[in-house]
């Protein structure tokens, strides 16, 4: 359905984004995942036609998505990073502009704002100034302006910024009602229990540049095959033990890669958990800290992302 | 007109409206400032005129007394006269606003103005015409006093001259002549002017009269103000305040301008500019959408600064009203695309506040928004001429206490017209349509 070809942005001396390339199928939901500053937001920039590549295509069904009026984008629905919202107005007055801007108007025009507020929740508060919801009252209207057209494809930008949990659920919930209607998904974020709760196939870029897509599982695959991650649940009696010092030692040990501390609970990553889970054992016991529990974990995307840059998305 | 365009233009309405404090900050402050200033410039007394004041002269009579007149006004240091010899030459010049006064010297002043000061009271006096621009009484009363003290001072030295003993001798026989004066007063007048003549008679009396002037009798001439604009009782206080609260207008929606620019600057810093951009729309909906909405807006805050002017002081369009809507219509349009242009230039609200305010107060004082540009030194007048408002301040004087029909307007509509076609060219061109 939507192709991404060699997209390249740059500004200055700076490259946002460098030669990259991404495709989507119809019905499917894809997670781009990054840091801040990965050119997620440039990319997708491109994508919706608010900025101009320097070079590279973008293809909607085989057709190129370019020009102000393209009757293409019609097909897309777009939310910014931004809670991109006139403030002094009522929910039910940007709907009815966001709506107009794509050519509804009239009675169907006022049933699909009433339909829209329905489905975040806001029905009730279609009148109220936007300037006095919550955070993740205008998150969810933010998103309801880019669905009153119904897009066949929805681009999500960061829509759980400053989110409170239960608005993030709401918003979850949300897409993935969407998806099961069949809308197709483009999310980006930088939290990655976000694509990997709502999304199939994940794209990680980071410098501008896609590093690796697939599923999952594919993703997975790319780290050393008997990488894990080993939970320790320390004793209460030797929580004292577990400092600067020995989270170090931790980490000089061969084949440990990250190893964190959060109260009594000590997370080691290791690129094999059947030929490590010894020698961090024996390490913890040289430094006094006896341990309650132990639980392995198989990786998640953050060891993915750290596998293929060296750092971790949290740090950047 | 399509539905986004009306839809973005409805909008843009909405969030003007939807801060009801703003908008009456907005319509209050120029007409707060063009009351203040119509209140204390109205009064008719005002202040002293900076530098010289411009005197136009034009003498129908060239007898030695008009032409000692013109002179002595030319050597005044506080006056600086040019002569106009066709009176409508120098009529047109005040009512065009070219010139604050004129001074109309008629046929027969030199013949008539001495013997009249010793004709008594109902005896027919020549008369001598002021005309001024109502829009600024300061000047105008500082000319008239100069004026009338010239023509005392010049009558009075030419009826004590000895030159005048023969007019005495006139007067003398015409009065006793003059069955309608009652006894009493033609006694006392009789005595007067035969002290007069023993005065002239006295020995080493020749040009007396030469040397710093006599005493005078009576007014030798009638004085005629006339204000330029017509169909006023109080013109001055109508030109001065119709002025106020044009410049006042008009300064308004420059600087609402610039909160307009503002507007699509915040739309830019909160994302809404990129979801506009992500809907199908052309740029010239975009931006025409905006310029129609500021031009809207505009209208609207003209309507209530020039009703209010209206209500609270009385301001009526002596000319044409039809010119007046459409110098309205004109300068909403320019100011609009002037708002479009700020937004253009700047990348931030702060940059582009930092160079818009000082450039709207710019236009504002040479455009003659806080007074009339007339008044302004004579190298800065080209200058004035470069500023919209300048255009707009004009030909709202034209339309409304000048008294002009409607083409007088149509200049001014023009040059705003072309204005705003300059102003929403450069935005289109330099407008950032980017948005990451």
């Amino acid at each position: 359905m939507l192709e991404l070809q060699r997209l390249t942005k740059r500004y200055g001396a700076r490259t946002a984004v460098s030669d990259f390339s991404l495709s989507l199928k119809r019905g499917e939901r894809l997670g781009l995942l990054g840091p801040n500053g990965a050119g997620k937001t440039t990319v997708i920039s491109i994508l919706v036609g608010a900025l101009r590549a320097d070079s590279g295509t973008v293809l909607l069904d085989n057709k190129p998505l370019t020009g102000d009026t393209n009757p293409l984008k019609r097909r897309l629905g777009y939310v910014p990073q931004e809670i991109a919202l006139y403030e002094d107005l009522s929910a039910a007055d940007n709907l009815r502009l966001f709506g107009a801007l794509y050519g509804l108007k009239g009675p169907a025009l006022e049933r699909r704002i009433a339909d829209e507020l329905e489905t975040v929740g806001l029905a009730d508060r279609a009148k109220g100034p936007v300037r006095a919801f919550s955070g993740g009252m205008k998150r969810r209207l933010n998103i309801a302006a880019a669905l009153l057209h119904e897009p066949e494809l929805l681009i999500l930008d960061e829509p759980t910024v400053g989110v409170d949990p239960q608005s993030r659920n709401a918003i979850f919930d949300k897409i993935e009602q969407l998806a099961a209607a069949g809308v197709t998904l483009l999310y980006t974020t930088h939290y990655m229990e976000e694509v990997e709760r709502l999304c199939r196939r994940i794209a990680i870029m980071d410098g501008g540049k896609l590093l690796a897509e697939g599923t999952q599982a594919e993703l997975r695959a790319l780290l050393p095959s008997r990488a894990s991650r080993l939970r320790v649940e320390v004793a209460p009696s030797s929580i004292e033990c577990v400092n600067d010092d020995a989270l170090a030692a931790l980490r000089a040990l061969p084949g440990v890669t990250e190893a964190t501390a959060e109260g009594g609970l000590l997370t080691v990553s290791l690129d094999d958990i059947g030929a490590r889970t010894l020698t961090v054992l024996r390490t913890l016991g040289e430094r006094g800290i006896a341990y309650a529990s132990l639980a392995s974990e198989r990786p998640n995307l953050e060891e993915v992302f750290l596998h293929l840059t060296g750092r971790s998305l949290r740090d950047v | 007109m399509n539905t986004a365009l009306l839809a973005l233009l409805r909008n843009d309405l909405r969030l003007f409206f939807s801060d009801r404090r703003a908008v009456i900050i907005t319509i209050l402050v120029p007409v707060a400032i063009a009351s203040f200033f119509g209140a204390i410039l109205s009064g008719g007394g005002g202040g002293q005129p900076q530098g010289k004041l411009t005197l136009l002269v034009s003498d129908s009579d060239h007898s030695p007394l008009s032409t000692e007149i013109v002179a002595n006004l030319k050597k005044d240091p506080a006056l600086s006269v040019s002569e106009a010899p066709p009176p409508e030459a120098a009529r047109d010049a005040v009512k065009s606003g070219k010139t604050p006064v004129a001074l109309f010297l008629p046929p027969g002043l030199g013949a008539q103005a001495t013997q009249a000061m010793f004709a008594g009271p109902n005896a027919p006096r020549p008369r001598v015409s002021l005309v001024y621009d109502p829009s600024d009484a300061a000047e105008y009363q500082m000319a008239r006093g100069l004026v009338m003290q010239q023509v005392l001072q010049v009558v009075s030295r030419r009826a004590f001259s000895a030159d005048s003993a023969a007019t005495v001798d006139q007067t003398l026989a015409a009065l006793q002549a003059n069955r309608d004066m009652a006894p009493d007063e033609r006694a006392a007048l009789t005595d007067l002017l035969g002290g007069v003549k023993r005065y002239y008679g006295r020995p080493g009396a020749e040009g007396a009269g030469g040397a710093g002037g006599g005493p005078s009798i009576g007014m030798p001439v009638d004085f005629a103000d006339e204000a330029s604009a017509t169909g006023e009782k109080d013109a001055a206080r109508a030109a001065t305040v119709g002025h106020a609260f044009a410049g006042m207008a008009i300064q308004g929606v420059l600087f609402f301008a610039i909160d307009a620019a503002m507007g699509i600057l915040r739309d830019r810093r909160n994302g809404l500019w990129k979801r506009l951009r992500a809907a199908p729309l052309s740029r010239p909906t975009l931006l025409g959408a905006k310029l129609a909405g500021t031009a809207l807006i505009a209208l609207l805050i003209l309507g209530i600064v020039f009703g209010a002017g209206a209500l609270l002081f009385r301001i009526r369009i002596t000319g044409s009203p039809l010119g007046f809507a459409l110098l309205c219509l004109c300068t909403a349009l320019m100011v609009s695309a002037f708002g479009l242009l700020i937004a253009a230039l700047g990348r931030t609200e702060q940059q582009s506040r930092g160079y818009a305010i000082p450039a709207v107060l710019g236009m504002s004082l040479l455009g003659g928004a806080w007074f009339p540009a007339f008044l302004m030194p004579a190298w800065i007048q080209p200058v004035s001429k470069a500023m919209p408002s300048r255009w707009a301040a004009d030909g709202f004087d034209a339309m409304l206490w000048r008294g002009f029909g409607l083409p007088a307007a149509l200049v001014p509509c023009a040059v705003l017209l072309g204005f705003a076609a300059v102003f929403a060219a450069f935005a289109f061109a330099r407008f950032h349509w980017e948005a990451e």
